[in-house]
């Protein structure tokens, strides 16, 4: 009885082993079946490099005292501690200088300073970062005191021989680390009060290879992308710039080149997909606080079957911000058919294949019955998802720009169009002839900083006009701003010398993030009576045999939206009664935590 | 004895719920992340030989299938109803500037038509190839617009690449 119960026991033990075994392995088979798609971080594949970054004082204007309602830039020497006043003394200090990636875990940072004599005293000071991911100079109306600061800060209490020609550290490592928590950094400013006793300071050089550098020792990862990209470096440091204007650029972990004239490689790099190919490289300093990871799931297949990016809200459901936003979610639209904008498909077309960077992307929404603020209703159904991030100045000299279009007629009549839509030559406002886009550029005094692009997407048969689409978007608070005399310089809306140079107004303009937007939609035309309701075009619009690119187009003219005309021709966008060709509508994409990359 | 053999058959159940809990949790993860994969599709190209387009109802067709850099464009395919010339603009700073112009061509089809500019064109360069009446009047398409190709010249879209 005893054996046979323990044969049970043994049999019972046996059988519960092997369903457990059999449901792990249902378990894994399954995952690996659902998870096909899942565009998982590829960190294994991810390099660790030790890097060291050197930031310097470049300008006069990069070091500032105070000491109570006295204030002074520049100069040969400045002072680090406590002046007379024992609550109202700082120095200001901006380094300029390599970028130290969004991330990097800072092993140390610090500052460096050569007194000017030797000197012992006892100095006391409480040294905190800018917050601010693009400090400005320092000036009387923007001194130390009045910098927004980190949280984190290094108190120094020091009271040792300096000798003259010698050099002194204070670290400043826990500051530098919250500051490329938050973006990656390639000019870093720093306030130090006084916390000692009147006159505890020391005197140092101010300029020069004798001026206060800082130093920063870090680590960082990069991953691995196709094959045609280089990406993993041994040094992925960029060069110092001598310019005032913060040269922003592409962080070395995932781009595929800095040289614009390098071979074109754009055959479907993956990003930062596991298992598959995305196209469109997100770099890290445009995932804002959301990983690769989050942002990888936003894709859809193209026409031609391959994986793109499309649309994302700016916050993820997770809770995460991203750096960057794309505006309208297309699928609030009226005539939204559940189809994904895939970003970069059109571009993609080009040969050789173009990658538009992806925070560039744009959409919007104008849904028949939307009145705009100048009381004017959309009488028809449209949406929109065009290239015109202002991040950048590559826009100043890029024609064409990806327009992906669909508009449906209050007549039911429709014009989805995708294409390179003609954006026109650039110019401010003070050119003459006025450009079809019209940006705040060097030289031109302005008092507001609008940007609009006036883009034009043509379909045409040999030469013979089927459709006209032009949608006219436009910036208020644009990143970046053109030099006329050299189009690919990065100069920042808020830099000193876009203060001086283009706004009548020095108001602060560090909080530029190009999401303040509107656009206007129209003019629309149909030239296609008796044509055919689908064509095939290539990039540009030019309808070819084996185009790449679909277009669907009413076999209309305009005229047959009876009802809805302009002066009998034109197809009319807002009410008889407020004519236009043209809604136009205004719509704030912002959030908090957009990076100068949006 | 019975007490012992009760417990076994006691600890067996507990293990296999213990182990249905497992899959079912398995699987509920499995599906998690799923959704969270936000895959979607568009609608799929024909294949190539499907993509075919209708000619134009017009009897005046220009085409240009590329532009060079240089001082020389070739156009692949002219059609004109009336003897006329193809013109070449160049877009400078938004004016239309005449740099080549054709030989006369006789109405018909012309293909391949080889013509010299005045000004090289380079890479970036934008331009527009139209049909032009003998009398230098552009030929207009039954919706009374111009019949007219714009070509990007070169590769510059390239330098684009990613910078922002």
């Amino acid at each position: 009885m005893l054996k046979v119960m323990k044969n049970r026991e043994s049999a019972g033990f046996a059988l519960t082993a092997v369903v457990g075994v059999i449901a792990l392995v249902g378990i894994l088979a399954v995952s690996m079946v659902s998870l096909g798609n899942f565009k998982g971080d590829i960190r294994s594949q991810a390099a660790v490099l030790a890097s060291t970054a050197t930031l310097a004082i470049q300008n006069s204007s990069d070091i500032a005292n105070e000491d109570g309602t006295e204030f002074k830039t520049g100069g040969s020497s400045a002072w680090v501690g406590t002046g007379q006043s024992t609550s109202s003394s700082y120095l200001g200090l901006r380094f300029q200088g390599d970028t130290v990636p969004k991330g990097a875990h800072i092993d140390s940072a610090k500052i460096e300073f050569t007194p000017n004599s030797t000197q012992w005293i006892a100095v006391k000071t409480k040294i905190s970062g800018e917050s601010s991911v693009a400090p400005a100079s320092y000036g009387s109306s923007s001194k130390p005191s009045s910098r927004g600061l980190t949280s984190a800060s290094k108190d120094i209490s020091e009271n040792s021989k300096w000798e003259a020609g010698k050099w002194y550290s204070y670290d400043v490592t826990p500051v530098v680390q919250e500051l490329v928590n938050s973006d990656g950094r390639s000019v870093i400013a720093f306030v130090l009060k006084g916390s000692g006793g009147q006159w505890g300071r020391k005197f140092v050089y101010t300029s020069g290879a004798n001026a206060p550098k800082l130093t920063i020792s870090y680590t960082s990862s990069t991953e691995t992308t196709a094959t045609s990209t280089p990406v993993v470096t041994a040094s992925p440091t960029v060069s110092a710039t001598p310019t005032a204007s913060p040269r922003a650029t592409a962080s070395p972990t995932v781009t595929p080149t800095q040289n614009p004239t390098a071979t074109p490689t754009m055959t479907m790099p993956p990003t930062t997909g596991g298992s598959g190919a995305i196209f469109g490289i997100v770099g890290a300093d445009t995932l804002g606080a959301c990983s690769a990871t989050v942002h990888d799931k936003y894709v859809v297949t193209g026409p031609d079957g391959k994986t793109y990016r499309t649309w994302h809200p700016a916050k993820d459901p997770s809770g995460c911000t991203f750096g960057h936003e794309h505006g309208d979610n297309p699928a609030t639209s009226n005539i939204y058919t559940g189809n994904s904008v895939p970003f970069g498909y059109i571009a993609a077309q080009l040969t050789p294949p173009m990658d538009e960077p992806h925070a560039g992307f744009k959409c919007f929404v104008h849904n028949k019955g939307t009145v705009n603020d100048e009381g004017r209703t959309m009488q028809h159904d449209a949406y929109y998802c065009f290239h015109m991030g202002t991040g950048g100045p590559a826009r100043f000299t890029a024609r064409f720009h990806s327009l992906d279009s669909h508009l449906k007629s209050a007549s039911g009549y429709v014009m989805n169009l995708q294409g390179m839509a003609d954006v026109g030559n650039v110019g401010t406002l003070c050119d003459n002839p006025r450009q079809a886009r019209t940006v705040q550029g060097l030289g031109c005094k302005i008092d507001s900083a609008y940007e609009i692009w006036a883009n034009q997407l043509a379909i045409r048969n040999k030469g013979n006009s089927v459709a006209n689409m032009i949608v006219s978007t436009a910036v208020f608070d644009p990143i970046t701003s053109m030099d006329p005399a050299d189009k690919t310089r990065i100069v920042y809306s808020w830099s000193p010398e876009a203060q001086q140079q283009i706004f009548r107004f020095n108001n602060p303009r560090d909080n530029f993030r190009g999401c303040q937007r509107e656009a206007y939609t129209g003019p629309a035309s149909w030239y296609n009576a008796g044509g055919s309701q689908v064509y095939y075009t290539d990039p540009y619009g030019n309808i070819v045999n084996g185009g790449v690119l679909k277009q669907e187009i009413s076999n209309i003219n305009t005229s047959a939206n009876s009802g809805y005309l302009l002066f009998g021709v034109g197809l009319r966008m807002t009410e008889s009664s407020n004519a236009q060709t043209q809604f136009k509508f205004r719509r704030s994409a912002c959030v908090s935590g957009l990076g100068i990359k949006n | 004895m019975k007490n012992t053999a009760h417990k076994n058959k006691d600890g067996n159940i507990a293990l296999i719920v213990v182990v249905v809990v497992l899959v079912a949790v398995g699987i509920g993860f499995v599906l998690l992340q799923s959704k969270t994969s936000m895959s979607t599709q568009v609608s799929s190209l024909p294949p190539i030989e499907e993509r075919v387009n209708p000619s134009p109802q017009s009897g005046n067709k220009v085409y240009v299938s590329k532009a060079d850099p240089g001082t020389k464009l070739i156009v692949d395919e002219a059609e004109l109803v009336a003897d006329g010339y193809i013109y070449v603009y160049s877009d400078m700073a938004g004016k239309q500037t005449m740099i080549g112009k054709s030989q006369l061509l006789t109405a018909g089809v012309h293909n391949n038509v080889s013509i010299t500019l005045t000004s090289a064109s380079k890479d970036g360069d934008v331009i527009y190839v139209n049909l032009v009446n003998k009398d230098g009047a552009k030929v207009l398409d039954e919706n009374e617009n111009a019949i007219e190709m714009q070509r990007n010249v070169g590769i510059v879209m390239s330098h684009y690449e990613n910078e922002y």
